[in-house]
């Protein structure tokens, strides 16, 4: 429920005492129509249309990155939220737009005869514009032929993408306790995109994409008993799967290819069955077969006999769970899931790799088998406190080809314990504290071996010095605490904080520790019935260590001693940080009956660094990267005053401020001669003025 | 003081027009739900907490047989309609809903599951957000017609008076539209219980972010196998300072797997060494570093491995 503040209970109040008059059934019938008028007021659905126009005081790539608000110029605010239920049947209507003016368009249309059926049609777009704005001579950008530097003189091109969507929907609820939904979803998404290819020539991927969804769920409900069965259909289309680039410095690597087509098909069940008040199971099962057989971009070595990949992938998927309270006060949890992720596509030896080499021509299938487990119990305590221990399990076993060109092992496991104790029912202060230990180990690691002439597996060991960060041996403590404290009637405080160490076991290059840590504060403060005051502060600090070398040899066991470690090829270390500050302030208010106003200031700073060291001792001397700064700082002002019951003006005004100091893209130019610039400040003011109507 | 007075003259005059004691037990009429007379004789729109906007939203469909009355969700409440002689102070409804309610958390869920259970809500009981006490009333406004964790522009806001770590990532340089309405929690997240993990809406991590972006699903001619187990390892969805939500940037982020042997062990740098993707130096650390060359990183259906680009460079 809405809270009400006491400006808006006083007035509600009156006309509701004209009620409780006319409630009576003696009132005179002016009292009594008034009656039924502020009854059907307060309890028919709303609906409103709001109009009005917004101006951008800057070109920009930030404030209107999925809006597409960019540009320097006008813009039309338009929305509707139209609701209307005819009370006799109980048939709602509905149509919903906003942002109806911008690219972000949304717009849904829909009806429900409730409680027997109901369909929708929704369209949305989503567009994104990228910060980087690259300066070339590349011609043909949005098709599947580009010539680097095909143009006379460089141009600026705009990176855009835009989803464009529509959703179908239609639910019919049956008759014995059965229902049917049926969704479907057609996306088109077309664009550019950064890309690029050896040499280092620029590119723009030239996206052209067709996406088609299709669910159909029965369901089947009773007070015991819980079943939901379907279809889940995707098919993916890609227009532009190749791309042919000539010219450049790297011409030998054409065609590319892009992402090819995919389709997938799927079979549920779950369920779930009350065994009593306090004990209920659930289960679900389901298998997907998923293929991909897009016409190759280019023809295969002679020998090979395909045309397409023939990719296939099938996936069983099981769960079972279970929850209990078997005495007063304690509440047990199980729950098991498995994957079975079968990579079925052929292996076919597609080329001949130059020998020795970290790789073979085969294809590379890759299966993974997951089972994941969780226990729970937990039991109240003293002080209004519940108690909780679980315990988490999860084995993971991946398949892996005869060449590899990474460290691996097939199978890891991962234990994590959790204490916590919760205390959620008091008035005043509320809050949890849990650790979490866990350890991540499994079986032996595999050696990697050199492939031979003939794409077998040699006995010239390959290289095995990192151990992958997915794969590796960790150990982590995690802390949790969290509160919510309301020291007096007016003030709620609320407290997150969370740290967490990684120590990573095995080799000494890859990563060797890392770090976490969390510290939200928040604040409302009720200034007076009609104004509030809120304000939070987050801070998050992650850091990860991470040690490696240049040029080791390519030959070892997993030796440091395959790294030169010369002063010109030392081992290095980066000590990553990431560290990042976010404040918010809000007040809102009403000063008068009909004028409501509202300020909210965002500030946002996050840094990098990378702390590296030892530099190598080389000419010229390469210089360590510089931390990363990046700032945002968003001020918006709203105000809202009805002109009537129901009418009424709202304004708004932000402003957005960004600015990096980020390295990645100044000075650096492609063997073409596109530069990219990443349009590191950002000043945009908004001012938007729109009127509504409520109906 | 004038309001006051006006309500207090008001209500004389509906004394004396309805005959005193007689208009009382007059028969009131239901004014939001079928039954709800006995509550909203006393209950209404001047409440703290108003109750009469339920009648605008689905539970109001007084058409729909299906639809409950006040005491369905907040139980009989005798004590409360019908204060004991004895008592000091009004006892509350048999089950409340407010933030103060002592009423234990799985009781108030069970008014709602009553009717809202099965389909999507199948896993409710043992999804985190059950087990860690959280009451559909934390998240659902029942009496509004604009229930704000249901409206995607929203939405974030509710799941960010407890996920604080998500509200500081989405405020990151790098992130998906979520402060715009275009992609929401409940895009990804079942909050309502799901069989896989994270209480995503499909059955694991990778067939989540497929939904939207099924151009990375493949299988491959060759494959990137961090890729194909978990989009997660190698990028936070939620944001990061790092261009396409990766957790680190590279080569760091290619390092923390790869073997050092020719280029990859190259420490990054922004001047110096040697400018070609080859060796140290700025090749590896500018522009989109590794992913210069190894542009199709998530695999690719090429074939063919004439220029050794079988790395995911063609």
């Amino acid at each position: 429920m809405n809270a009400r503040s006491g400006a808006e209970r006083r007035a509600v109040a009156l006309k509701l005492t004209v009620i409780a008059a006319a409630l009576a059934g003696f009132g005179p019938p002016a009292l009594a129509d008034e009656r039924d008028e502020e009854i059907a007021r307060l309890t028919r659905p709303d609906s409103q249309v709001s109009v009005g126009v917004g101006a951008v005081s800057d070109d920009n790539t930030r404030f209107g990155q999925y809006s597409g608000m960019v540009d320097k110029k006008l813009y039309l605010l338009l929305d509707i939220d139209m609701t209307k239920r005819e009370d006799a049947s109980g048939t709602w209507t509905t149509l919903q737009g906003h942002n109806l003016g911008l690219e972000s368009r949304d717009l849904r249309f829909g009806q429900q005869r409730q409680g027997n059926w109901g369909y929708f049609i929704d369209y949305s777009a989503i567009p994104r514009y990228s910060p980087y704005t690259p300066i070339t001579r590349l011609a043909g950008e949005d098709s599947q032929s580009q010539v680097v530097n095909g143009l006379p003189t460089p141009r600026a091109l705009q990176m855009e993408t835009i989803r464009q969507r529509v959703d179908l929907g239609f639910d019919k609820l049956l008759p014995s306790n059965f229902e049917m939904q049926v969704r479907a979803r057609s996306e088109e998404k077309t664009g550019r995109r950064l890309f690029g290819r050896s040499g280092v020539d620029f590119l723009v991927d030239p996206i052209d994409y067709s996406t088609q969804i299709l669910e159909a769920t029965a369901n089947y409900t009773t007070e015991r008993l819980q079943l939901s069965g379907g279809f889940y259909g995707t098919n993916f289309v890609n227009s532009k799967a190749k791309l042919d680039a000539t010219g450049g410095t790297g011409s030998s690597f054409s065609p590319i290819a892009l992402p090819p087509g995919n389709q997938s098909q799927q079979f549920n069940l779950a369920g779930g069955y009350n065994f009593s008040q306090t004990t209920r199971a659930t289960f679900k099962a389901a298998y997907t077969h998923q293929t991909q057989d897009e016409q190759f971009m280019d023809t295969p070595a002679s020998g090979v006999n395909r045309s397409s990949l023939g990719g296939e992938v099938n996936t069983l998927f099981l769960q079972g769970g279970i929850t209990a309270r078997p005495i007063r006060g304690l509440t047990l949890l199980a729950n098991v899931r498995h994957e079975d992720r079968h990579d079925a596509t052929p292996i076919v030896d597609y080329f001949v790799v130059s020998a020795p080499s970290t790789a073979t021509g085969e294809n590379e299938p890759r299966s993974i088998r997951t089972t994941a487990a969780k226990f729970e119990a937990s039991y109240p305590l003293p002080w209004q406190i519940r108690g909780t221990a679980a315990l988490d399990y999860e084995q993971k076993w991946r398949n892996t080809s005869s060449v590899r060109v990474v460290s691996y092992r097939e199978k890891t496991e991962e234990t994590a314990l959790r204490l916590e104790g919760r205390r959620t029912l008091a008035e005043t202060l509320n809050g949890s504290l849990a650790l979490i230990v866990a350890d991540r180990g499994g079986s032996d690691w595999l050696t990697n071996f050199q492939s031979t002439p003939s794409g077998g597996v040699s006995t010239t060991p390959g290289s095995n010095l990192v151990h992958p960060l997915h794969l590796a041996d960790r150990h982590r403590n995690k802390l949790r605490a969290t509160a919510t404290w309301t020291p007096m009637e007016r003030l709620d405080l609320q407290f997150v904080g969370d740290v967490a160490k990684d120590t990573y076991g095995g080799r000494t290059l890859g990563l060797d520790k890392g770090s976490a840590a969390f510290l939200s504060v928040d604040g409302a403060y009720r200034l007076s019935d009609a104004w509030q005051l809120t304000a939070w502060l987050s801070r998050d600090d992650t850091k990860a260590d991470l040690h490696s070398c240049a040029s080791a040899a390519s030959s070892n066991l997993g030796d440091i001693s395959a790294c030169p470690n010369s002063p010109a090829s030392p081992i290095w270390s980066a000590n990553l940080r990431n560290v990042g500050n976010t404040l918010g302030i809000g007040v809102k208010g009403r000063p008068t009956g009909p004028l409501q106003l509202a300020a909210d200031l965002q500030i946002s700073k996050q840094r990098g660094e990378f702390n590296q060291g030892p530099m190598p001792v080389v000419t010229p001397a390469v210089t360590a990267v510089p931390d990363v700064n990046y700032s945002r700082k968003i001020l918006r002002l709203s105000g809202d005053y009805a002109l009537t019951k129901r009418s009424g003006v709202r304004a708004q005004f932000i402003q957005d401020r960004f600015h990096t100091d980020d390295y990645t893209w100044a000075g650096w130019t492609y063997s073409d001669g596109t530069t990219v610039n990443p349009n590191s400040d950002q000043r945009v003011n908004f001012i938007g003025v729109s009127g509504y109507y409520n109906f | 003081v004038s309001t006051s007075l006006l309500r207090f003259l008001l209500f004389i005059a509906s004394f004396l027009l309805a005959g005193g004691a007689a208009a009382q037990q007059a028969e009131r009429k239901d004014l939001a739900l079928t039954g709800d007379a006995k509550c909203t004789r006393c209950h209404d729109e001047s409440e703290e907490y108003p109750v009469l906007a339920i009648g605008k939203t689905k539970h109001g469909t007084r058409a729909d047989a299906r639809t409950p009355t006040c005491t369905s969700c907040h139980g009989m409440s005798d004590t409360h309609i019908n204060k004991p002689a004895d008592a000091t102070e009004r006892p509350r409804p048999t089950v409340s809903f407010g933030r103060k309610s002592a009423v234990p958390i799985e009781v108030r869920n069970q008014a709602c599951l009553t009717c809202h259970q099965g389909g999507k809500r199948i896993h409710w009981q043992n999804s985190t957000h059950a087990t860690r006490d959280v009451a559909c009333s934390s998240c659902h406004q029942v009496h509004a017609q604009h229930d704000a964790v249901r409206d995607k522009f929203t939405q974030p806001q509710v799941c960010f008076a407890c996920h604080k770590e998500q509200r500081a990532e989405i405020n990151r340089p790098v992130r998906h539209p979520v402060q715009e309405g275009k992609v929401v929690c409940s895009d990804c997240h079942n909050p309502h219980g799901s069989a896989g993990e994270k209480l995503l809406v499909r059955d694991s991590v990778n067939d989540t972010c497929y939904v939207c972006h099924m151009e990375k699903r493949g299988p491959f001619v060759r494959t990137h196998q961090p890729v194909q187990e978990n989009c997660a390892i190698c990028h936070n969805p939620h944001g990061t300072v790092n261009d396409n939500l990766l957790r680190y940037r590279a080569p760091w982020l290619c390092q923390q797997c790869h073997e050092p042997t020719s280029h990859r062990g190259a420490i990054a740098g922004v001047t110096g060494g040697a400018a070609s993707s080859n060796s140290s130096g700025i090749g590896v650390t500018m522009a989109r570093s590794c992913l210069n060359c190894h542009t199709n990183i998530h695999g690719t259906n090429n074939p063919k491995d004439v220029t050794n680009e079988r790395t995911f460079r063609r």
